[in-house]
Parts: C-alpha cells; sequence; structure tokens
C-alpha cells in the first residue's frame, strides 16, 4: 500500500504534529507515504475568490498523482473534500474537463480521472482495519473517554460518497475503541469547528469552538480527537482565546490527532508525534496513557 | 429556514441568515448583498447543502455572491486578500511557519526533520493559471 | 349493416365553441372531406357534443342513409362514448364511429400556425375516413357481476365502505392483516377538530360491522392472491394462525393475565408492553388473542403453555395452522390506509429513537390515550416525569424533496391538537409549535387553530429546526429561527413531538402488485382521474378508500369510503358488465404457436392450447384482456390483431397521413 501525501496547507505550514504523526504511524501499519515533488494548494478556502480555481488546483493535484501511478491520501477534511468533489464533477462534466486539461497541458499534465482520493480515516479504518491495529498496537492504553469531532467536510455533503455518515457508528468512533480508548458522545460532533470563518471574525470562529469544547466537557470527556488540521488547530491552538473572550476558564481539555493518540498505542515517543506542539494541556493525558 | 437554525455562522453572527441571503437573491436585492460583507461570514459547514429542503444550496449562493464581488472589484476580508497573494507567490495560502513548542522553543519544518514542502514545480506558468481562473480580478493580487 | 355494401360516411367538424375554429378553418376542412370518395355528408357546428350537434348525427344516419360516422372534435377519451350512444341511436352498430382528435393533437398545439393547422386537421380527418372504410362491427358482451365484494383494510375506511355496502344488501368479506380492526383511528385519542373521542366514535362502528349478517370479518388474514376481473374476481386469502379457536374463545383475557412472557407493544407505537399472548387494544373486534410466536417461550423453547393450562374453555390450540380461503367476489374496495415515514433511519438529525424523549404524533396519541402505556398521563418515556415544556415540530419529512415531497394533511392540525393535548393534561405546561406553514384548510380547522393559538402557553415558532441534539445530562435541545421574531432561539423541551410525514402502509405494494393496479410516484395508489375519478384505479372494479390514496384525516376519508362503497354498489345492482370489445383476436390458421406473446401479454389473458389436429394455437380469454395491443404488435405473424385497431386499419391511416 503506497500513496501520494498530499498535505494542504494548514498541515504543511503549521500543524505539524499532524504531519509527524502521519510519517510515524502510518508506514507501520503497511501504508507507505511517498511526498511530491510538485505540488499547490487545493483551493478550498479561495472558492470564494473563484469558484473554478479549485477544480484546476485539484485536478492538478491528482494529475501529479498520477503520473507517479499513486492514489493520493489528503489528511485535510477540506482538501479531500474538495478533491472529491473535483473528481465527481468532471466526470459528470466533460466541459469542464476539458477546461481544466487545457491549462494543466501547458504545465505537462493530463487528469484522466484515474486517481482515488483517500483521508486517513479511511486508511485506517477501510484499508489497514480495525482488527490490524489492535492487533499491531504494543499496548492497549487505559479506557479514557475521548470525544471524537469528525468534522464537516467528513461528513457533508451526501451528495457524493464523504468517508462518515451520520446515521451509524464513526469510523473514527471505532478507531478510538481500537486503541483501547472509550469513544464519548457529545451532542455537537458533527458540527462545525468554526475555522473557515476566521477571515471574517476571528471572535465569532472561536465562539463556534468555545461551544464544541464546552459541550465535550460536559458529556465528561478528557480528550478530543480529529483527523482534520482545522479542526485541531481550532480545538487545540484556541482554548486560550476561548477562555478569554466567553469568559469561561474551564474551556480546557487535551486536543490530539488521532494519529498521536495511535502512535501511543504503537509505543512511539513524544517527540517522533510531535505532541510536544500541541498548544491545549495534553500532558494530563500523556501521564495518564504513559503507564 | 432550516438553514437559518442550523446556520454555524448564524449562531454567532446576527446579520447572517442564509434563508434571508436566498430570498434577497430572489427578490433582486443581488446588488446589496454583493456591496456588504456580511456574505464573508459563511463557515462552509454545508450544512445548509444538507438539510434544506427544497434542495436550494444556500451555500453555493453565498460562494456566487462573493465571486460577484470580487469581479466588481470590492475587497474581501483581509485574510482572503493575503491567502491569494500567497498562492500566486507560492503556490500555497501561506509559507511554512515557526511554530513555538511547549518548551518555548520555535521551531520549523526543517528542525523537525520533516522534508521540503513541495512546491508548483513551474511557479511562472502556475502564476498564470491561477490569475487566469479568477484571481486577476482581485486587484491587491495583480 | 351488410357485407359488400356500399360505404356511405358523414364526417362532422366540431368548433367546440372556439377551442378549434380560433385556430382551424372549420369550413375548409368540411369542404376537403367532402371531395374524399363515400364521404356522402360533410357539416361543421359550434358543439357537436350538444343536443342538437348529437341530434344531427341521429338524423343523417336516417336520412342519408350512411353507415359509418367520423367527428372531428376533441380527444376519444372525452367525447367518444357520448357519439357512440348516438350513432347506436341512429340505429348503427357504435363500434362504426370514428374519431379525429383536431383539438388537444392541433388547434390547442398549433394556435399560432394556424394555416398549417388546418392542413394537418384535413390530413387527421382523411385518415380518420382512411380507416373508416375498413371498420366492422363489433359485439359487446354482458358479463354477470358477483354480487359479492372484498373489502382489504380494516380501518375507518375499511369499515365504512364494508357497511355502507352490506346496508346495501350485498355481501362484504372484509379482510384485516392484525388481529383486530380498527386501523390507526383506534390508536388516537381524540379528534380534532371537535376533539371527539375517537374510540367512543370508533368502536360503534367495529362492532356494527363485526355484527352485520351481510359482513364476514377475516382478521388476521392476508390476500395473498387475486385473479379474474371485473365483476368475477377470484380471491385467495390466508388466515394466519392465532393458536386459539376462535370458536371456543369467550375473551375471558385468562390467557393474557397468566402469560409470563412480555414483548413490546406494537399497537402504542412500542411504548408500553404486552404479553405474549395479547388482545391488540381493550376494545379489540373480534376480542380473541393471538400467540405471537417470536416471544412465546412455548415456541421459543419449548416450555410454558401457561394460557393452555388456564382457559377455561380450552380455547388455545398450539397446533393451528395457517388457512386458505378462497372467495369470488365481484367488486374490490383497497383500504389498507398508511403508515409512518421511517424518520429514525431517513433522518437522523432529528435523533428519533436514540433519544428516547423525542417521541412521535401516534406515539404521543397512545401516551395520552388512557389505554395506553402511561394511562393517560403524559410523562415522559426517558423518566417517567410530566414534562413541563413540550416542543411539537411539524412537516418532519414532508414537503421536502429529499424525502417526501408531498404535504401529510392532518399534520398541522393533529399537531394543533396535541398543543392541546398538552396544555389540557398539564395546565402549566409551556408549548412550542415549530412550523413552516400552517394549513388548516378542513372544516372548522382554521377555528380550532384559532382556539389553540390564543392559548397563553402555546406558542407557534415560525420555523423548523435542522437538527436536535442531546445533552450530557440527558436534556434535549435543538436551535429553531423563527423568521416572526428574526431570532435564533434554543429550546430545552423536556419532550419532543416530531409530526412525521406518511407514507403507504408498508403492505401496500405487495397488495398492489397482486392486484396490478397502479401505484403513483408518492407510492400510494394512483386513482384514474385526480378530480373526476378520484376512487376509481387502473383495474376496473377495484376502488380506493381512504389514506391507501393519499394522506387523508377522517372526514375525508369517511367521504371516500362512502364514493367507492357506492360506485361497488353501483356495479353490483346493475349486475353485469360490459366487455371491451377492443380486445385481441387470434386467427387460428395464421398463428404458429410460438408462444412470444404469451409472457408479454400482462393480464394473464393469453394461454397456449392445442387443437383437435394437435396444433398449438394461442388464446385470448376475452374478460381478462384490456386491448392494450401488445401482443399484437409482438406477433411476428400477424396473427394476433386487436379490434378495431388492426393492422390493415392502421396502415390505411399511416398511408393516407403519408401521402
Ligand atoms: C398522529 C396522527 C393524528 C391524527 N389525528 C387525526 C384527527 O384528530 N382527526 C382526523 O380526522 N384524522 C386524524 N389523523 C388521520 C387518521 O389517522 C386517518 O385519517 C385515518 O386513520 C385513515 O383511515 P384509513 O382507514 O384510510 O387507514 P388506516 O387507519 O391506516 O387503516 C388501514 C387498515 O388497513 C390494514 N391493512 C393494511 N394493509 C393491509 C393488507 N395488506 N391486508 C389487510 N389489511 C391491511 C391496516 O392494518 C389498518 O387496520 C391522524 C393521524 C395521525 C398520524
Ligand atoms: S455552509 Fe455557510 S451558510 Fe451554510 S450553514 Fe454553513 S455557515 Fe451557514
Ligand atoms: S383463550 Fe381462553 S383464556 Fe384466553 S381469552 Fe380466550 S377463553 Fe379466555
Amino acid at each position: 500500500m503506497k500513496f501520494l501525501l498530499f498535505l494542504g496547507c494548514t498541515t504543511a505550514t503549521k500543524q505539524y504534529g499532524y504531519e509527524l504523526s502521519l510519517r510515524a504511524t502510518l508506514p507501520l501499519l503497511g501504508a507507505e507515504l511517498e511526498y511530491p515533488k510538485d505540488m499547490n494548494c487545493c483551493g478550498v478556502p479561495m472558492k470564494g475568490i473563484s469558484k473554478f480555481y479549485p477544480y484546476y488546483a485539484c485536478a492538478r493535484i491528482l494529475a501529479i498523482a498520477e503520473s507517479q501511478g499513486l492514489d493520493v491520501v489528503a489528511p485535510c477534511n477540506g482538501c479531500h473534500l474538495n478533491l472529491t468533489e473535483t473528481i465527481y464533477k468532471l466526470k459528470l462534466n466533460p466541459s469542464l474537463m476539458g477546461a481544466v486539461n487545457e491549462l494543466l497541458k501547458e504545465e505537462g499534465l493530463k487528469y484522466m480521472g484515474k486517481a482515488t482520493v483517500y483521508h486517513p480515516v479511511e486508511v485506517l479504518h477501510d484499508k489497514v482495519g480495525v482488527e490490524k491495529i489492535t492487533s499491531a498496537i504494543k499496548r492497549k492504553l487505559p479506557e479514557i473517554p475521548v470525544s471524537s469531532h469528525p468534522g464537516c467536510h467528513l461528513l457533508r455533503p451526501t451528495e457524493f460518497p464523504r468517508p462518515e455518515v451520520r446515521n451509524g457508528p464513526l469510523k473514527l468512533d471505532r478507531l478510538i475503541e481500537a486503541i483501547g480508548l472509550k469513544a464519548r458522545d457529545y451532542p455537537e460532533k458533527y458540527e462545525c469547528c468554526g475555522a473557515a470563518m476566521i477571515p471574517y471574525s476571528p471572535e465569532a470562529a472561536i465562539r463556534v469552538v468555545a461551544l464544541r469544547i464546552k459541550r465535550a466537557l460536559a458529556a465528561g470527556s478528557r480528550a478530543i480527537t480529529s483527523l482534520c488540521p482545522y479542526c485541531i488547530d481550532m480545538l487545540d491552538g484556541k482554548q486560550d482565546a476561548a477562555k478569554t473572550i466567553t469568559g469561561d476558564q474551564n474551556l480546557s481539555i487535551p486536543a490530539l490527532y488521532y494519529t498521536q493518540l495511535l502512535g501511543l498505542a504503537l509505543g512511539l515517543n513524544e517527540r517522533e508525534l510531535g505532541t510536544n506542539l500541541n498548544m491545549s494541556p495534553v500532558e494530563v493525558l500523556l501521564e495518564e496513557v504513559k503507564v | 429556514m432550516k438553514c437559518s437554525s442550523g446556520c454555524t455562522a448564524a449562531k454567532v453572527v446576527d446579520k447572517y441568515r442564509p434563508h434571508e441571503i436566498v430570498a434577497l437573491v430572489k427578490a433582486g436585492y443581488s446588488e446589496e448583498l454583493i456591496n456588504s460583507d456580511v456574505i464573508w461570514a459563511c463557515s462552509v459547514c454545508l450544512k445548509c447543502v444538507e438539510y434544506c429542503p427544497q434542495r436550494v444550496s444556500p451555500f453555493e449562493v453565498v460562494m456566487t455572491l462573493r465571486n460577484e464581488a470580487i469581479t466588481r472589484g470590492i475587497t474581501p476580508p483581509k485574510s482572503f486578500v493575503e491567502m491569494a497573494k500567497s498562492i500566486v507567490k507560492v503556490g500555497y495560502i501561506q509559507e511554512p511557519m515557526y511554530i513555538m513548542s511547549k518548551e518555548f522553543e520555535e521551531v520549523s519544518r526543517t528542525e523537525l526533520g520533516l522534508p521540503e514542502m513541495p512546491k508548483p514545480k513551474d511557479i511562472e506558468k502556475f502564476k498564470q493559471h491561477v490569475l487566469s481562473v479568477g484571481f486577476e480580478r482581485l486587484r491587491e493580487v495583480v | 349493416m351488410v357485407e359488400g355494401e356500399e360505404i356511405r360516411i358523414g364526417v362532422y367538424v366540431c368548433h367546440c365553441g372556439i377551442n378549434i375554429a380560433s385556430v382551424v378553418d372549420v369550413k375548409k376542412v368540411v369542404e376537403e372531406a367532402s371531395k374524399v370518395p363515400n364521404v356522402v355528408v360533410a357539416k361543421d357546428y359550434q358543439f357537436m357534443c350538444s343536443q342538437p350537434g348529437q341530434n344531427m348525427i341521429v338524423e343523417d344516419i336516417k336520412q342519408h342513409n350512411l353507415n359509418r360516422v367520423i367527428v372531428a372534435a376533441c380527444s376519444p377519451r372525452m367525447h367518444e362514448p357520448t357519439f357512440q350512444k348516438a350513432v347506436e341511436r341512429g340505429g348503427l352498430n357504435p363500434y362504426l364511429f370514428e374519431m379525429a382528435n383536431i383539438r388537444e393533437h392541433c388547434s390547442w398545439v398549433h394556435e399560432k400556425e394556424k394555416a398549417a393547422a388546418t392542413d394537418k386537421a384535413i390530413k387527421l380527418v382523411k385518415a380518420a375516413i382512411a380507416k373508416a372504410r375498413l371498420l366492422k362491427p363489433l359485439k359487446v358482451e354482458k358479463v354477470k357481476v358477483i354480487p359479492r365484494a372484498l373489502v382489504i383494510g380494516g380501518g375507518i375506511a375499511g369499515i365504512r365502505a364494508s357497511l355502507d355496502i352490506a346496508n346495501a344488501g350485498f355481501e362484504v368479506h372484509l379482510v384485516e392483516t392484525r388481529p383486530s380492526i380498527g386501523g390507526n383511528m383506534a390508536r388516537l385519542d381524540k379528534t380534532f377538530p371537535t376533539l371527539d373521542c375517537s374510540q367512543c366514535i370508533l368502536t360503534p362502528l367495529m362492532v356494527e360491522v363485526s355484527k352485520h349478517p351481510n359482513v364476514t370479518l377475516h382478521t388476521y388474514t392476508d390476500v395473498v392472491g387475486i385473479d379474474g376481473s371485473v365483476g368475477n374476481f377470484k380471491v385467495k386469502l390466508l388466515k394466519k394462525p392465532r393458536y386459539v379457536d376462535e370458536s371456543k374463545c369467550t375473551g375471558c383475557g385468562t390467557c393474557v393475565l397468566k402469560c409470563p412472557w412480555t414483548a413490546p407493544n406494537e399497537f402504542d407505537m412500542g411504548l408500553g408492553k404486552r404479553k405474549a399472548i395479547y388482545f391488540e387494544f381493550p376494545q379489540a373486534v373480534p376480542l380473541i388473542p393471538v400467540i405471537d410466536t417470536g416471544h412465546c417461550m412455548y415456541f421459543q423453547k419449548g416450555t410454558c403453555r401457561a394460557c393452555e393450562r388456564f382457559c377455561p374453555t380450552k380455547a388455545i390450540d398450539f397446533n393451528q395452522k395457517p388457512k386458505e380461503i378462497e372467495l369470488e367476489v365481484g367488486a374490490i374496495i383497497l383500504a389498507t390506509g398508511y403508515g409512518l415515514y421511517d424518520v429514525a433511519k431517513a433522518m437522523p438529525e432529528y435523533g428519533y429513537r436514540k433519544y428516547k424523549d423525542v417521541i412521535t404524533g401516534l406515539e404521543l396519541e397512545r401516551v395520552v390515550s388512557a389505554t395506553g402505556p402511561t394511562k393517560g398521563h403524559i410523562l415522559r418515556p426517558s423518566d417517567g416525569k410530566e414534562p413541563k415544556k413540550v416542543a411539537i415540530v411539524l412537516c418532519v419529512g414532508s414537503r421536502d424533496e429529499k424525502h417526501l415531497r408531498f404535504c401529510c394533511r392532518f399534520g398541522c392540525v393533529a399537531g394543533i391538537k396535541h398543543a392541546y393535548y398538552v396544555v389540557s393534561h398539564i395546565p402549566d405546561a409551556e408549548v412550542y409549535v415549530c412550523y413552516r406553514d400552517i394549513r388548516t384548510f378542513g372544516k372548522g380547522y382554521e377555528e380550532f387553530y384559532e382556539r389553540v393559538r390564543n392559548y397563553e402557553n402555546v406558542r407557534f415558532i415560525r420555523g423548523s429546526p435542522m437538527e436536535i441534539l442531546q445533552d450530557a445530562d440527558g436534556g434535549i435541545y435543538f436551535d429553531v429561527f423563527d423568521a416572526n421574531t428574526n431570532r435564533v432561539v434554543t429550546l430545552r423541551p423536556d419532550l419532543v413531538v416530531l409530526e412525521t410525514g406518511i407514507v403507504p402502509h408498508p403492505t401496500f405494494k405487495e397488495v398492489a402488485k397482486v392486484l396490478k393496479c397502479a401505484i403513483g410516484p408518492d407510492g400510494f395508489a394512483l386513482e384514474l382521474h385526480p378530480k373526476l375519478r378520484p376512487t376509481e384505479t387502473s383495474v376496473d372494479g377495484v376502488f380506493l378508500a381512504g389514506a391507501v390514496q393519499g394522506p387523508k384525516d377522517i372526514p375525508d376519508t369517511v367521504a371516500q369510503a362512502g364514493a367507492a362503497a357506492s360506485s361497488a354498489i353501483a356495479l353490483m345492482s346493475r349486475g353485469y358488465v360490459e366487455t371491451v370489445p377492443y380486445v385481441s383476436s387470434v386467427n387460428e390458421d395464421l398463428c404458429s404457436g410460438c408462444g412470444i406473446c404469451q409472457p408479454l401479454c400482462a393480464f394473464d389473458a393469453i394461454s397456449l392450447v392445442k387443437k383437435e389436429d394437435g396444433k398449438e394455437v394461442a388464446k385470448v380469454d376475452v374478460s381478462k384482456c384490456k386491448g392494450c395491443g401488445v401482443c399484437a404488435a409482438a406477433c411476428p405473424s400477424g396473427a394476433a390483431q386487436q379490434l378495431g385497431f388492426s393492422d390493415g386499419q392502421i396502415l390505411e391511416m399511416v398511408r393516407t397521413l403519408a401521402r
């Protein structure tokens, strides 16, 4: 199993803990990751500037993957959505496909509609499988209640298939349980982290994520986990801001990438997983998990 | 009005009501919206796309209004301009940053042992294309 | 008409007021028609279907010795029968008549091209003349109608229709799949807008129908086969075993009392429990219990038999087998009613079945009912406490392009009634009704809405929630945008009632298949005409009553049941039906016995028979043939011909048109 790793902007420019933990865990489970030589942004935050740009940007990414004969793994929900949407819409719309290829041709590329895109939740749950993970881990983590935050774009829209569905158990929850932790439901787990509102109003965006943290805490969760760099950027990185803006000093919970938790179960050390880069109080959890 | 009941943005931005945006567009008041900053509030959660009982997509309407605003030379919130500029320059919404570790060290990709971030090979061609697919309408970028 | 007689045709061109004449030059059509050989008279008239118009045909037949008549007017679906009767009055076989449609097929669709429309009308008339020359008299046969009706479904629709037919003096067999008749109305506590107690007005009818000398009740029975056609249906029923001998049981209920095993009560929508041997509800008709083998310990594990031991009349019979019943009936009434949209599966965002305190309107009816799981007290399922804040959500799944596109027609008023239930049971409760539009179209409905609207503690919120969530403490909450106040409000109700969308009864698809009657795009039974023939189906002799045709409140259901019953009564009291003459007929000399036509016939009308000389040929059962023409089109040897539409006649029309 070998994939082309398409990091996207957020992971590659600041969420290094995600990249480190992906690189450390996936190959141990038989999923090799290859870095591309030529790459660009998927275009998701630029939809408002140009609806066409994301198609070009994504087709470019897919064309590069095709030229290397690889499928893509896109660790960001936004990238995964945009890439999937491009595959879906270009298949339905040959003229759009033509227009995009017109541009790619000048760059010596061609998108043929062959490459498939996976999200790490799919790689782990569907490709590697829960059983293999259970047998690969060095030790089960203690039964600490952890809430999953799949993130909007892993679930919506359902116009074309998304990795997770609202009706039924989440893959991410199964993965949490596979390494010994307890998946703890909280009411707003299908909601938005607010990240895309930052350009308009950081305060409004932080009010959104504050609500999520508040509900997860109320549900008795002792940590929150996701596989989206936007979500973790908000859930992990904006806790201090959330305290200031809402005045609620209790908004404090360890927030980690699932791959970081998985790495701990696989016996990797904290540096390899980049947990020292998380801004939320992850130490509390790490202490508990250590023994 | 399911959209306005569930909309992420509507819960924190009082003047943002996706149903109202759709109704205004239908009634011919697009102009008002294009000139207002309200259309930049959407959180792209896609809940309105998913649960609208009439298969209307307020999200798509909002994105179309944003595109139209750009076409008219209206400047979007600053961060969007910054991101667009960066894409034109390096292919991503921003360049790799130094981040603070728990040990109060500023670390970069290299220091963490991560390979260099792959960028568009022919950045000039890429730039030309990005501009041609709509970014050229953004005054600040050109 | 005598063979070889000279063909004398009369052509009548109708103005249809200005519907035709304002586009088509009718005088020119008449002029052209009169030039065609065999046309003896050609006339135009303002309204051919009027009395003078028809009389003109009758007179001309006599005066000019006509033996073919053509009317160029509207669609034959509209007035063919009218003119056929006129032709018959003139002394001719009614099938020596042909109609040219110069309205729907011409003036209405070529409004802007008058000259071309006139040319087309002339062509259509000439084609009709060409066919008319080849017309042959056809015979209509009369088939006796069995004076007995079958009613499928024992809800209020089926009960009302059965009573009406029985009171008219005809025998009725009423089939109900559940152990008791009553249907969904039996589940309701009160009925809007007058708030009569549902059981009080329904139970007397249930008893009356069960005691009526003309009615045979088949409860716990399914329809498994239907053969034949209008007037002569052969019906196969399968009576499921109750494991209780109906002739011995007195309905004392000792068995139910003694049975130690329980199961979810389906009549209470799964809210309460019932025993493994149970009465469907206390007022069940017939009052005979049934053993649910899925939950009976004897059937599951081989021990118990408590009911058998204690039954004073020795009515328990563990060896009862399913029983087949065969019937012959002349008319059928379909009254299988409705079911609820599967909101748990289709709309997980509302948390129904996930959160205990989110219930459906029908569940609330059971909760409020004195015979329901809480003995008539409104208590919420999670902790049995009285809810002080109740949210009622309308249009759950209805009027939704992703779910059910249609309006459920009683959800709004049911929701208003449910608000009334809450405040009348718990006077200090607050009720929030979340609506998209309130539709109170029925008689007395708006007045009822006004009454409930005026309660201080009932608030109407103009907006629907997108999702319903549950907090860590078990509390339900949701945000809803209220268009009246332009605010997103967060509600934290103790109980949420979903007025769910309505779908056909889950068995309906199967029944429709057995009956071969058409299903509409919404999944309900399709009526023959939405306005003019709302109780008839695509199958002659099968009529519709109640929610099987689409969501309906009780007043509409009862009205339609009466209409369906009178259609069935009319059919049976006339005593005969006329066969369609346009049936298929097989020329045995041409037939090669290839059998291609047999599986193609949707009505099972074709069989292959051996003639005396050993040759196999196709044979058409004219009582089943609907004249669809599939066999005639498929027959490679031209042996199968549809009378009135033979290959020769059609080809002659085509030739004329192509000229
Ligand atoms: C929550 C709620 C509240 C309501 N309140 C009111 C009210 O206050 N006032 C009002 O006017 N209306 C009300 N209604 C509407 C009312 O329930 C219907 O108008 C009425 O029940 C329709 O009657 P029906 O006989 O057509 O169908 P049903 O009541 O559904 O009866 C159909 C019967 O057919 C049987 N059946 C189904 N399939 C087969 C089969 N294949 N073979 C044999 N039998 C079969 C079923 O078991 C059932 O007994 C309410 C509805 C709901 C959901
Ligand atoms: S996509 Fe935008 S408009 Fe739609 S619900 Fe989310 S935030 Fe609101
Ligand atoms: S089966 Fe026996 S015990 Fe049960 S109701 Fe009938 S008579 Fe009574």
